[in-house]
């Protein structure tokens, strides 16, 4: 069973169509690598897939789950928004102490796990309030509450956005391991070299529709570039192509 | 070249307006709001100014001459208290607003523009109704000369307390950020003025006979100049005019210099509850909590109540209803036919319309940033309500229900029926309010409303006016029952019975749609 499968998956916003069409398979134990330019539906496609957004159109599920059941998809996925979606006034501890219990997890093998992310991470002040914490702080602490309950599958929208070179590596390091233990990650973003690094098979996303989809160094040798970057160009300015893929069904 | 000031408070204020006018619901709360008191200061609703005009034309000058003074001094101390707990209440010098100045031109014309800008929005929303007031005077009086004065002594009242009061948020801020104090303690200034405030209010006629005696009723001659045969003196009223230009000279000096301590003190905000570093995996709250519900529920209820604690600014729309409160404790039995007996069903009415104008009329909004976490961590709409409903009731209902039964026993209601008939209709209320609230509040997602300084989320308007029309509805028949008893101080079992047991039925009814429909409206629940 695919981790994340979609058929015909579309958002419509009135007459603006945000995601058409997607068909999508992500295996489980793979990374993802999700691009694509700014408005081409990144953020609405994580959203749909997390069930925070309700499709228009087309079927998609999820370890198994569909998007549309987001009371039981929630124990299945992990998500790390663009903004860490976490509660100022809290310390982190309080927060994943918190989150933990809202998921029904055992509070004292969640304190445990909760600890060594801590410690894997590097969150040496978890028992500050997260206001006072810098962006990357957050960006830990949102990426530990998404893994804290061992997902089956984890979204990531920019994660090493804000992160010092040396939590990025950790992060990275994090999302290999996840990968190796079976879990399936879809990542966005928009740093090409880390999808480079990790990304299993890229997915090129433009006006809501898949453009191009498979592994970085086959994507790379099908275009005229020698870089992932070079393909993006490519492959995203080649109206005729966009234009063919607006006109289909 | 245009100063600098007019360039920040212009870029400012346009800013506001367009907020304003882009939003249908800021739009209607800038033109309610005055119109409603223009209605009633102008005398198109009941007596009023036009009247007063038809009183002076006929002959009463010297009373309503007295009468207009009268007006203006305690107009005078309202419009201080209401610039005082505006600026220490509000956050408009908040350096992150004029970051881009800051780097471009000087702290003055910065702090001076920022002024301009508090200034200006005050005075259109609430000068409007002066400027009504005194038209009609000068319509009922004849004499439209009188208006003359009138307009334009009452529009710089409102430029003085504005830009005198102005000092009063620097102030506040820097007192708060010098001494290390947290954001809560400026909401505890802002809470104890708004105490003093409702004490003026209702004082407000004695305050203003004590001022006659004192150089502030010369703005009153500022006022009157121009209406004929009122006896004004153009000295008096030269020379508050040149003393109230040397308080806004010395207001914006004042800000001036407050602006710099405080926007290049940058010291670091304190939080008076700091956490111990001693953190267990739980808490005994919660604990406590998850052994009578289920232990989801139960962080939800001791997260929403921790964060509450750190944010007492997302209660701030329960003022207003304790405020409502006050008001009818002072027209219905204060001032009014009602016995004291009517206090009980009075605290039970307000304090639950208050219990219920908290987080709940905007619960999806106040979760803030943590949204999506919530959502994606499988909690279920029935989860999420019953949390914000528990963190409501449990806090409420024994306080409003002891507060109504203590007030009713207090005041010497001597029938048992009716102290009974108190605590049933606390009861009903108090579980009514948060549902209500809910079931609306759940129609407004995050970034639907402004915010109210910082990273504070506040209720929806219109969420607000229709929950207090609810409430309104639902406890009409057992406030009208209560009521009756306390206006005639005989027990008819019939009528408290009735009225009473109508409340609960309703009560009930509403609660369980209520409910319901808050439910399947967060579990529809999309980002769009």
């Amino acid at each position: 069973m695919a981790a994340i499968e979609t058929d015909g998956l579309a958002k419509r916003y009135g007459s603006v169509a945000a995601v058409e069409g997607l068909d999508l398979t992500v295996e489980a134990g793979t990374i993802y690598g999700f691009l694509g330019p700014n408005g081409a539906g990144k953020t609405t496609t994580m959203g749909l897939l997390t069930g925070l957004t309700r499709p228009s159109g087309g079927t998609a599920t999820v370890a198994g789950v569909d998007v549309r059941d987001r009371d039981r998809l929630g124990a299945r996925i992990g998500y790390v928004p663009d903004t860490p979606p976490l509660y100022e006034k809290l310390t982190a501890r309080e927060q994943l102490s918190a989150v933990a219990d809202v998921r029904g997890l055992d509070p004292e093998r969640a304190r445990e796990r909760v600890d060594a992310l801590f410690d894997r991470f590097g969150l040496a002040a978890a028992d500050d309030r997260i206001e006072s914490y810098s962006k990357g702080m957050k960006q830990k602490t949102s990426v530990i509450q998404a893994i804290v309950h061992e997902p089956a599958v984890l979204f990531l929208d920019e994660p090493t956005s804000g992160l010092d070179p040396n939590a990025a590596r950790t992060l990275k390091a994090a999302l290999t391991e996840l990968r190796d233990e079976g879990t399936a990650v879809f990542l966005s973003t928009h740093v090409l070299s880390v999808v480079d690094e990790l990304a299993d098979t890229v997915g090129l996303l433009s006006d809501g529709r898949l453009l191009a989809e498979d592994d970085p160094e086959r994507l790379v040798a099908d275009r005229d570039g020698d870089t992932l970057e070079d393909a993006f160009v490519e492959l995203t300015t080649d109206t005729d192509l966009s234009g063919r893929l607006r006109e289909s069904p | 070249m245009t100063s600098p000031s007019v360039v920040v408070a212009r870029v400012a204020l346009r800013q506001t307006y367009r907020r304003v006018r882009e939003s249908r619901r800021m739009t209607a709360f800038f033109l309610l709001i005055p119109g409603f008191f223009a209605l009633q200061v102008s005398g198109a609703v009941g007596p009023g100014a036009y009247d007063v005009g038809r009183r002076f034309a006929a002959g009463e000058v010297a009373p309503v001459v007295a009468e207009i003074r009268g007006v203006v001094l305690s107009g005078v101390v309202l419009l201080a208290l209401m610039g005082v707990l505006g600026a220490a209440g509000g956050n408009s010098e908040f350096k992150d607003r004029y970051v881009a100045f800051l780097t471009a031109t000087s702290t003055q014309a910065v702090a001076v523009g920022s002024v301009a800008r508090q200034t200006a929005v005050w005075t259109a929303l609430f000068w409007p109704v002066a400027l009504v007031g005194a038209v009609a005077f000068a319509l009922g009086a004849g004499a439209p000369v009188a208006a003359v004065s009138l307009v334009g002594g009452s529009l710089w009242l409102f430029v003085v307390a504005g830009v005198a009061t102005a000092p009063v948020g620097f102030g506040a801020r820097w007192l708060l950020d010098g001494y290390g104090l947290s954001k809560n303690a400026r909401f505890g200034l802002g809470v104890g003025m708004l105490g003093l405030f409702y004490l003026v209010l209702f004082t407000r006629r004695t305050v203003g006979a004590a001022l006659d005696v004192t150089p502030l009723s010369w703005a009153g001659d500022l006022l009157l100049l121009t209406v004929p045969d009122a006896g004004a003196s153009p000295y008096r009223a030269g020379g508050f005019l040149l003393a109230s230009v040397g308080v806004v000279l010395a207001s914006l000096v004042a800000s001036v210099r407050l602006a710099e301590a405080v926007w290049y003190g940058d010291r670091a905000l304190v939080d008076d509850d700091e956490e111990s570093d001693d953190a267990p995996a739980t808490t005994p709250v919660r604990d406590v909590l998850a052994s009578v519900v289920p232990r989801p529920t139960a962080a939800l209820v001791e997260t929403t109540w921790r964060r509450t604690k750190r944010t007492p600014k997302t209660l701030w729309y329960v003022y207003p209803a304790v405020f409502v409160g006050l008001i009818m404790g002072e027209q219905l039995v204060f001032n009014g036919p009602f016995s004291a007996a009517m206090y009980a069903p009075i605290v039970a009415f307000t304090g639950a319309l208050a219990a219920g104008s908290g987080f709940t009329l905007n619960p999806l909004g106040t979760e803030g940033d943590a949204l999506p976490a919530l959502l994606t961590a499988g909690v279920s709409g029935e989860t999420f309500v019953r949390a914000k409903a528990y963190a409501v009731v449990l806090p409420a209902m024994p306080l409003l229900v002891g507060a109504a039964l203590g007030t009713a026993i207090g005041v010497g209601v001597g029938s048992a029926l009716v102290v009974a008939a108190v605590g049933v209709f606390a009861v009903a209320m108090a579980v009514l309010a948060p549902l209500c609230s809910l079931a609306l509040g759940v129609h407004y997602p995050p970034g639907d409303e402004g915010l109210l300084g910082e990273d504070v989320q506040i209720p929806n308007k219109s969420a607000s006016a229709a929950y207090t029309l609810g409430m309104v509805v639902v406890g009409a028949p057992g406030f009208g029952a209560l009521g009756t008893y306390a206006l005639s101080g005989a027990v008819d079992p019939a009528t408290v019975v009735g009225g009473v047991g109508a409340t609960v039925v309703l009560a009930a009814v509403v609660s369980r749609h209520a409910y319901r429909h808050a439910v399947a409206t967060v579990d529809a629940y999309s980002v769009e």
